[in-house]
């Protein structure tokens, strides 16, 4: 008797499973090739909610088209190459990513061409938005930013030499190690006394000289911008190699830190559409949507990085405007790491940079 | 792995502890202090076991936005969150689905191999053993990478069959590994009186065999289910761009977000796996008194 | 007296035993050892043809081979540690009289085991961080004033991944100890033995198949981790697993990937053999 009811048990068990995993699928699992809406990756977090508020929702509010954003984690070229490999096209658009990731991907077959004549806006934006395989959305700032108790009014920094002056400024620092460690190096190099213009092709060994100097006091090497925001909300260290969407982030947060504008320099983040979307003139037209200055102030609002389109300035609250890189003021001082003298080289030499980083860092 | 073996151990020590009994009282003079440090340093290493994993569960009802021990206040948002959002809602939908189908699949086949190991004739079983249970030992990036490209000309990448399939591969060597183990402890002379008997080979399997083996398969399935609900880096290659699965959804909160809401989606885990546990003693005990009959 | 025999006896013949056998066959077949096998060919193409250059590339850059080296070696920490952690652990186990204690802890050991291992990864990150429990009850004790770096270093991905190997290595040990037969520790006892030569010339021997398996499971997958120093570690503790998903998403040189693969296979092969020489596999499949 007891072994019936066990086995009852065992049985309805099973075929509870079995119905359960035949039910249909939630909704997230987007129709594959006949679309009727415009897939677009996103990173997340409120990077993703901030182009979603500027950019999807007015998008559709106007043209009808519905755009969702889907989250790629860290892995988005190998997503792309997938989807060009089974010619099954999930993404319609990827967003914010930097033009050597970029130019690997167009190269390697995973990007449309624009086309200029639907995104016919692009006038008023940076110099170096309108690229052939995508067009800049916002800024991703470098700059270096100092703790305020630490360094009170008088004794702050001023410079990438100034970080690199232990001596004279000390404390725990903190660097990026995300991948892409040419601004790292070009950052060292400037602070031995380079013009940004010389520091490319990489001077390896005069730039990891430097490096070895920082090395010790490097506290935190960040991987992700909350890392980075939550050490300087901590005061885990006193000076930052940081970007700026994340420092306005800390500060907001009531970090005690201050952004140095001097020898910024920043990044384009592009746009780009995928190859062989069903969608592309649709994805187009979204393009051309996020080139509106009064929408990139919505997003500046929320993530606090900078929109390509200068005129996107005058749209935002007073408070903000003076810390935009694209503010009369700062714009002048402020320069695309693209277009100093050879920055093909950077493109070109991706992998060998990340690779002689590497080798560094693991020692 | 070690429930089932753990249930034959019963089956087999009953007798033993008679013996026990008589030799304690000798030897109760000796190793005192010996025990006693070896008793502390189980119990210092138990501590550092469990304590982290549990460690999360009060975590999780913080009021703040980030961790922090002790926890700040007392608040449900981060459950009710996981619960309720459709970002947490639909990957765990999506995990229990595969986890189950994966479990039902992996003990089928696993069970089939096991028998055909332990009680068939196979060219080169040793080889064979080894290969079956190779997807455990092989780095799972590296399969993972290897799969990807093949998934990817097949067109299964994000699909619920090629996911099965992936978790079925590095399932499988758990069935084989407890039901194997099972099928080589039990007395075989009750299948030989089945056969005797005039029972085929299905028959024998039916009524003999699986109802002996029932623990083993239970300790299977629980691991295969677990593997699969828990799996991460088959699911990072293979998933595709609009599937989500749970572990996925917390790894990438991780990476970007320290927040409570993981500590949540933890806890559910532990509270689940604590009462898994629970479960399967009941059955044990069932099983037990089942099986002391024969 | 003992209560069963050997399960050995063959029920199934040669066509019954190859049915029952082949979907399980045919499906590690077609999607797992196909698809390994052909990480060689593609790791072999440069650029269009055949050729050597990512191995070459992989042995002449210092980088590559000093990675190799250190997840080598930060597995062998991890096994080492293991087995001094959880051998006594088992063999406490095992002998313990105590029927429902001995129960509680083989509970304790295979709670981990149910919860995943990225809850446990992240259980540890929790701990170590900068507001994590040790710094916060090293402050308030005034022991230190300032938090310490616990986290996203090598320490950070020993603690972790011990942490998460130690049921794998206690597991199989206390199962052989389980199992030994008592009359032989008693004989030794009686003939005159302490108890530790006991140890050492009986029971320890005795165990070692399950102190095989358990090192040998342990190392191999502590070779193949990806998660825990993912989550726990720094940019020193760069391992092969992680240098392979970097090759394979982030800079797409999927063709290198493929020969690091390779290696990585090569190298896990390698070590079971050694295991095998050494141990002698049979022994810990048929226990």
């Amino acid at each position: 008797m007891k072994k019936s009811k066990l086995n009852m048990f065992f049985i309805s068990f099973l075929i509870g499973f079995m119905v359960l995993s035949l039910t249909p699928d939630g909704t997230f699992s987007a129709a594959q090739a006949e679309r009727d809406h415009i897939v677009v990756q996103t990173w997340g977090g409120k990077l993703g909610e901030a182009q979603e508020k500027a950019f999807f929702e007015p998008f559709t509010k106007e043209t009808g088209i519905k755009v969702i954003g889907v989250e790629a984690g860290t892995s988005v070229g190998g997503k792309l190459a997938a989807m060009q490999r089974s010619k099954n096209i999930e993404w319609d658009i990827i967003t914010a990513d930097y033009e050597s990731y970029n130019t690997k991907y167009y190269n390697k077959g995973f990007l449309e061409e624009v086309d200029y004549n639907i995104v016919d806006n692009t006038g008023d934006l940076l110099p170096s938005s309108a690229k052939k395989w995508g067009v800049a959305q916002y800024l991703e700032g470098i700059c270096l930013v100092y703790n305020t108790n630490s360094f009170p009014e008088g004794k702050a920094p001023k410079s990438y030499k100034d970080f690199f002056n232990v001596a004279n400024f000390p404390g725990p620092r903190a660097m990026h190690n995300w991948g892409g460690p040419t601004d790292n190096l070009s950052i060292a190099l400037m602070a031995d006394g380079l013009t940004p213009d010389q520091c490319l092709p990489l001077d390896y060994e005069r730039a990891f000289k430097v490096m070895d100097k920082i090395k010790p006091h490097i506290k935190v090497w960040y991987t992700s911008g909350a890392q980075l925001v939550q050490a300087l909300l901590d005061e885990e260290v006193v000076m930052a190699i940081a970007t700026d969407g994340r420092a306005k982030s800390a500060i907001s947060m009531g970090a005690p830190i201050k952004i140095v504008w001097n020898q910024s320099f920043y990044y384009l983040g592009y746009n780009c559409v995928v190859k062989g979307t069903p969608m592309k003139k649709e994805a187009m037209k979204l393009l051309k949507f996020c080139n509106r200055p009064e929408q990139q102030a919505i997003f500046t609002k929320i993530i606090g990085y900078t929109g390509s389109n200068p005129k996107a300035v005058q749209y935002l609250p007073v408070e903000l405007q003076k810390s935009q890189s694209t503010h009369p003021d700062n714009i002048n001082n402020v320069f695309n790491f693209m277009t100093i003298k050879n920055a093909q080289w950077a493109v070109d030499n991706v992998d060998t940079v990340d690779e002689k980083w590497n080798t560094w860092i693991a020692r | 792995m070690a429930s089932a073996m753990k249930n034959s151990i019963i089956f087999l020590s009953q007798p033993m502890a008679l013996f026990e009994k008589k030799i304690t009282m000798n030897q109760k003079q000796n190793g005192m202090a010996g025990k006693i440090i070896l008793g502390i340093f189980t119990g210092i290493v138990f501590i550092f076991l469990v304590i982290p994993t549990i460690l999360v569960v009060p975590m999780s009802f913080t009021e703040t936005r980030y961790l922090v021990f002790p926890p700040e206040g007392f608040s449900l948002q981060w459950h009710q969150e996981f619960f309720t959002n459709k970002k947490w809602v639909e990957p765990t939908i999506f995990s229990l689905k595969l986890a189950s189908l994966t479990t039902v699949v992996s003990l089928i086949i696993g069970t089939m191999a096991s028998l055909a190991l332990v009680r068939g004739i196979i060219p080169g079983k040793r080889i064979v053993h080894l290969f079956f249970l190779s997807p455990m030992m092989i780095p799972l990036i590296v399969t993972a990478f290897a799969v990807y490209g093949m998934f990817a000309n097949f067109h299964l990448i994000g699909t619920l069959p090629g996911l099965v399939i992936a978790h079925t591969i590095i399932g499988v060597p758990y069935v084989i590994l407890i039901i194997t183990a099972n099928l080589y402890r039990f007395d075989t002379s009750l299948e030989l009186a089945a056969r005797n008997l005039g029972a085929n080979s299905f028959k024998t399997f039916t009524n003999v065999t699986l109802p002996l083996i029932k623990p083993g398969i239970i300790a299977a399935g629980v691991f295969c289910f677990i593997e699969s609900l828990d799996e991460l880096v088959l699911v990072l290659f293979l998933v595709g761009t609009t599937r989500m699965t749970l572990p996925l959804r917390m790894f990438s909160e991780i990476e970007f977000r320290i927040g409570p809401t993981v500590a949540a989606a933890s806890t559910v885990f532990i509270i689940a796996a604590i009462g898994t546990i629970i479960a399967l003693s009941f059955i044990e005990k069932k099983e037990k008194s089942i099986g002391l009959k024969e | 007296m003992k209560l069963t025999q050997r399960g050995s006896i063959r029920h199934y013949s040669l066509l019954q035993s190859i049915l029952l056998a082949s979907p399980l066959l045919v499906l590690l077949g077609i999607f797992y050892l196909i698809p390994l096998l052909s990480l060689f060919p593609e790791s072999l193409q440069h650029e269009g043809e055949f050729s050597l250059e990512h191995y070459y590339h992989f042995f002449r850059e210092p980088l590559y081979g000093f990675i190799l080296f250190r997840t080598i070696r930060i597995a062998a920490y991890v096994t080492v540690i293991c087995f001094l952690m959880g051998y006594p652990v088992a063999y406490s186990m095992a002998y313990m009289k105590n029927r429902k204690l001995s129960n509680l802890l083989m509970i304790c050991v295979m709670l981990p085991f149910f919860t995943s291992i990225l809850v446990r990864s992240y259980a540890w990150m929790v701990i170590l961080q900068t507001k994590g429990i040790i710094n916060s009850f090293l402050i308030s004790l005034g022991i230190i004033d300032r938090p310490m770096s616990l986290l996203y270093n090598e320490m950070a991905v020993l603690i972790g991944m011990v942490h998460i190997m130690l049921p794998f290595m206690i597991l199989p040990i206390y199962t052989v100890l389980k199992n030994l037969d008592r009359n032989l520790l008693r004989a030794a006892r009686n003939l005159g033995a302490s108890a530790v030569k006991a140890f050492i010339k009986v029971t320890f021997p005795l165990s070692l198949p399950g102190v095989g398996s358990g090192v040998m499971f342990t190392f191999i997958l502590s070779l193949g981790f990806f998660i825990t120093p993912a989550l726990l570690g720094g940019p020193k503790t760069l391992m092969i697993s992680t240098l392979i998903e970097q090759q394979i998403n982030r800079l797409l040189n999927w063709n290198f990937a493929g020969a690091i693969s390779v290696i990585l296979l090569l190298t896990t092969i390698v070590v079971i053999a050694v295991f095998d020489k050494i141990v002698g596999l049979d022994k810990i499949y048929k226990e």
